[in-house]
């Protein structure tokens, strides 16, 4: 993106801008008009999600709940007193805006309700669990993957580089066009099938109960070892390659003649005007990819069987456990306007052109 | 004596002006020097249309119907003239290059006739969200005002929500399968929030330059404008941008298909990444079963990035290497 | 409407022309020689020269100024001396000397220590040529810290120091020191590259058209800091632009650029009284004048492609005073008084080439 377009995009929207205006002038701060930006993704994510199942007119949880109920047995009375309650709080006969309410209710509590397929396990217990495993192994191989790919792209758009360098390109081209998934597939195939050097599947031994002995530490390290590097080596190829295009159009730029003209260092030419100022359209980037990375990695979860959050949508999907899914769905969505609205805010910190004086 | 043959001069420009000659020098000339300077694009579309070849020469040669459960006997690995032992087909002879599926399919025929399945969603879905964003962010960019805003909140709402999410809540509360193109139109509406906001930055930056002005003041329409002179100029960005949705498109189809939400008659390539997953077909060994899904993946996928990429110099003249 | 004779044209220029540099030294010494410099770029549709064999000299203290329209290969000259020309433009051959030392044959290395302490650039200040993400007292000094010797360093209260003066020297609050370039005027900016360009005390200072996107007052502040400048440091300048008016009141010898050749070359007063080359007269006559109304006159025609330069002299399609061997020959410079050069067949019976 060129800085105009840059510029361009950047600019918050002036409806929302004037509501939050008012309401920053009185707590006076950007970092305010931001979270509410965020409560209000949230909000329409939310309804969206209230909106779904309704459409058709029917409501298939409770037809869901119903089924379940009916099958009796001890698990099934519960389910029975659940669907009971459900038809209090949501049923169809409660005027569409009362259902409205209460749903935003438990929201707010963060009471995403009770599952169907592990009753009775609520959907808070079972998602939090796996978010443990996703946020840890993906989390920092994300991170992880930013950084290097970035680094890598900053070399490889520079063009006084050592020579060998740019031969490193084209594996990092192909990587990132393949998916990852289909990545941690072959990696599966080679490592773990073919070599059997490493876990065909899952987060650790099956069968063993988690604690934090040593033994089971490195049993989950090895475990780990074939998703991380299927999510590592796909994603650094793609930033690598954004980076790149980003150092091209930084040296386009008039600072960048000028910085010659004073007779600067190469390294600081590199450093501090080339990789600096590349480095914010990257960063913006990584802000609008979050939605693909997470999907991303619940495909990865699903390859490998890792206990984390993809794999449990996977099962929820299966036995049509409403519940879990919405959850699932909404934890995502939250994850997803937090770590934007964090972006957001940590973003003037290392472009000064848009920080706000006080 | 006569003259006789008139050798065509070298400054005699008379025969090459003009028809042919022109067309040569001023159309097909810039465009093959643009391909031989950018290996990438003709990587790219070589690839594609191999796959294209394969399909169609496929389509001709190969019994299609036998991608269907029980068409062949069970968990078979590649094989020429084979005798059928046992089954309804006992005593036939015949051939399973790509071997078989535990459910019996010819996974060659899964091949050829699930390939063009599998573009075909990423095609509609990345014309439908092209031409949506196209249009959103040229109303919003070009008439500003409410109707930039009301767009502008409308995007950004949306690309803070992952678009793959909202799918699987949709297909779970229908309730039933897919077919090839409700998935390429589901994921087209979904899609069209990214093209719409890069697209929308492209045509306001247009906006203001000179072109535009002395149209407006030379009293063309709006709609005129657009036409005639902005959206030939975002042609390349817009081609660029479209080759990105479809790639995006069929990634995501691939993804809601292996986690079991897309049409299970159908032997697109991500259904076969789910039937794999499901039987664990790397476990049990049966290589040809996922390898082909694998190679048409990555064909389509490093074909589609090659060719957005030579296509980049097209679209972004300050990548132009040359004068 | 009748056009004006040049006699006309003289008398109001002459007027327009202040020559406030009572405490002008130019010395006699050669600060900068060009020698046959050529700078061409390769092309699939052939080789554009977009500068072809100039040579001009410049003495210490002088104020050279170097005009031409677009593309006649002013910048990429100026550009050409600080060896900054990008691929695929390259020096095609000549010679730069500076200070007795040729430019064109010095290691990356050497330039790049050559570059801000001998010969500085000083360009359009108010586009993109601060960096955006660093505050002004860094970028004044990344330049001197990246030019220190090895063994040698400078304390943070020194370097405090130098950027105070620098900023006090182009006459801007020292405050300014603190604050990122968006937060500047277009007049900032332009001083703070000027501070930019003095802060090594180099002997040559190269100024890209310092003043086009700023308004009259502020350029004329702004070319009266510049001189300043110059005169504190005992520098050369080379000023590059279009501007012919800014140029008539600020410079002592003008060079003429047409189609990446030099065409006329000579003191201010009497190339503007007694222009020789034909295409210098046009420009001159296109000057609007304060004194008396008169039509605005243009030159017809347009400047030719340089990748279809033709065989004679380049001028020749748009010369009122064309003849016979304009078309044949490319003419070679000739000298044709005290420092004066012009680049035309007119003038062949005159002087030596």
């Amino acid at each position: 993106m060129t800085e105009q377009t840059q510029a361009v995009e950047n600019a918050p929207s002036p409806i929302l801008s004037r509501v939050f205006r008012i309401v920053a002038l009185v707590l006076g701060n950007f970092v305010v008009r931001r979270f509410f930006f965020f409560l209000f993704v949230v909000w329409v994510a939310s309804t969206v999600i209230f909106i779904i199942p309704r459409l058709s007119g029917q409501d298939p949880v409770k037809e869901k709940l119903l089924l379940e109920a009916q099958r009796g047995g001890a698990i099934q009375q519960g389910l029975d007193a659940m669907a009971k309650n459900y038809q209090k709080r949501f049923g169809l006969d409660l005027p569409i805006w009362v259902q409205y309410k209460n749903f935003l209710a438990d929201l707010a509590r963060l009471d995403l309700g009770t599952s169907i397929a592990f009753f009775p396990r609520t959907v808070n217990e079972i998602v939090f669990e796996s978010l443990y495993w996703t946020l840890g192994l993906m989390g920092t191989v994300t991170i992880m993957a930013f950084t290097l790919g970035t680094l890598a792209g900053a070399i490889l758009g520079w063009p006084r580089k050592p020579g060998w360098v740019q031969y490193v390109f084209m594996p990092l081209l192909t990587l990132a066009a393949i998916p990852q998934y289909l990545l941690g597939m072959i990696l599966i195939y080679l490592f773990a099938f073919t070599l059997g050097w490493l876990p065909l599947f899952g987060g650790y031994e099956p069968a063993t109960l988690p604690n934090l002995s040593f033994d089971f530490i490195v049993d989950v390290l090895r475990h780990a070892i074939l998703p991380a590097a299927a999510i590592l080596f796909s994603v650094i190829g793609f930033w690598a390659i954004g980076m790149r295009g980003m150092m091209i159009n930084a040296q386009g730029e008039d600072y960048m003649i000028q910085a010659d003209a004073k007779g600067l260092k190469g390294a600081r030419i590199f450093l501090r005007y080339a990789v600096r100022n590349a480095l914010l359209p990257q960063v913006t980037g990584l802000a609008l990819v979050l939605g693909t990375i997470i999907t991303g990695q619940v495909l990865v979860e699903r390859v490998f069987s890792y206990p984390g959050i993809g794999d449990i949508l996977f099962q929820a999907i299966r036995l049509s456990d409403f519940f879990v899914i919405r959850g699932i769905v909404i934890v995502i969505i939250l994850g997803i306007a937090g770590a934007t609205f964090l972006l957001d805010v940590l973003y003037p910190l290392i472009d000064p052109r848009i920080r706000v004086r006080n | 004596m006569a003259q006789t043959a008139t050798t065509p001069d070298a400054t005699d420009t008379s025969e090459t002006r003009g028809g042919w000659g022109q067309f040569r020098d001023e159309r097909l000339n810039p465009v093959k020097r643009y391909a031989l300077r950018n290996p990438s694009l003709i990587v790219g579309l070589g690839l594609m249309l191999s796959l294209m070849l394969f399909v169609g020469i496929g389509h001709i040669v190969w019994d299609t119907e036998q991608f269907r459960v029980l068409s062949a006997p069970t968990r078979l690995p590649p094989v020429l003239n084979y005798e059928i032992p046992t089954g309804k087909l006992a005593g036939q002879i015949k051939s399973y290059p790509f071997g078989t599926d535990t459910q019996g399919r010819d996974l060659l025929a899964v091949a050829i006739k699930g390939t063009p399945l599998t573009l075909r969603i990423g095609l509609i879905a990345g014309f439908v969200s092209i031409g949506l964003g196209t249009v959103a962010a040229f109303l919003a960019a070009y008439y500003r005002g409410w109707v930039d805003n009301s767009v502008r909140t409308v995007v950004d709402v949306g690309l803070a929500m992952p678009g793959l999410l909202i799918l699987i809540l949709v297909r779970i509360n229908i309730g039933r399968e897919l077919s090839v193109d409700e998935m390429g139109f589901a994921l087209g509406m979904v899609g069209w929030v990214f093209p719409a906001r890069t697209i929308r930055a492209q045509v306001l930056v247009m906006r203001e330059q000179a072109y535009v002005e002395l149209s407006r003041l030379s009293g063309t329409s709006g709609l005129g404008i657009i036409f005639k002179e902005m959206l030939p100029n975002l042609i390349p960005y817009i081609t660029a941008s479209l080759v990105g949705s479809v790639a995006g498109a069929i990634l995501a189809s691939i993804g809601l298909e292996a986690i079991g939400l897309g049409s299970f008659g159908l032997p697109t390539l991500g259904m076969t990444i789910y039937w794999n997953i499901q039987f664990s077909s790397i476990i049990l060994g049966m290589w040809w079963w996922w390898l082909p899904p694998l190679i048409a993946i990555v064909i389509v996928f490093l074909g589609l990035f090659l060719i957005s990429s030579g296509l980049d110099e097209w679209s972004n003249p300050r990548l132009r290497k040359r004068v | 409407m009748v056009q004006p004779t040049i006699e006309e044209t003289r008398l109001s220029t002459e007027q327009a022309i202040k020559t406030y540099r009572e405490g002008a030294r130019i010395t006699d010494v050669d600060l900068l020689v060009v020698e046959g410099l050529s700078v061409y770029y390769e092309t699939e549709s052939g080789t554009v020269k977009a500068v072809d064999d100039v040579s001009f000299t410049l003495k210490q203290g002088e104020r050279f100024a170097l005009v031409g329209e677009s593309g006649s290969g002013k910048t990429t000259l100026a550009m050409a001396l600080m060896r900054l020309t990008r691929p695929p433009g390259h020096i095609a051959k000549g010679k730069v000397i500076l200070n007795n030392r040729d430019l064109t044959s010095l290691t990356e290395e050497e330039m790049r220590q050559a570059r801000l302490s001998e010969l500085a650039l000083v360009p359009q200040g108010a586009m993109n040529s601060l960096n955006p993400v660093m505050r002004i007292e860094r970028q004044l000094t990344d330049g001197i810290i990246d030019h220190l010797a090895d063994d040698e360093s400078m304390s943070r209260k020194e370097l405090s120091q130098t950027v105070r003066d620098l900023l006090m020297r182009v006459g801007l609050r020292p405050d300014v020191a603190r604050l990122f370039p968006h937060e500047l005027s277009g007049g900032m900016k332009q001083r703070v590259a000027m501070a930019i360009g003095i802060s090594l005390r180099p002997s040559l200072i190269i100024a890209d058209e310092p003043t086009s996107a700023l308004d009259v007052v502020v350029q004329r502040q702004i070319m009266q800091t510049l001189g300043r400048l110059q005169e504190g440091l005992d520098a050369s300048i080379m000023l590059v632009g279009h501007d012919m008016g800014l140029v008539a009141q600020f410079a002592d010898t003008i060079g003429v650029m047409y189609a990446g050749k030099l065409v006329e070359v000579g003191p201010v007063e009497e190339v503007f009284s007694d222009p020789k080359h034909p295409y210098t007269k046009l420009l001159i006559q296109s000057l609007p004048s304060l004194q008396e109304k008169k039509e605005f006159v243009g030159i017809p025609g347009l400047p030719p492609l340089l990748i279809h330069l033709p065989q004679g002299c380049a001028f020749e399609e748009r010369c009122p005073s064309r003849f016979g061997k304009c078309t044949g020959t490319v003419p070679q410079k000739l000298s044709v008084g005290n420092r004066r050069e012009v680049a035309c067949f007119l003038y062949e019976g005159e002087g030596a080439s």
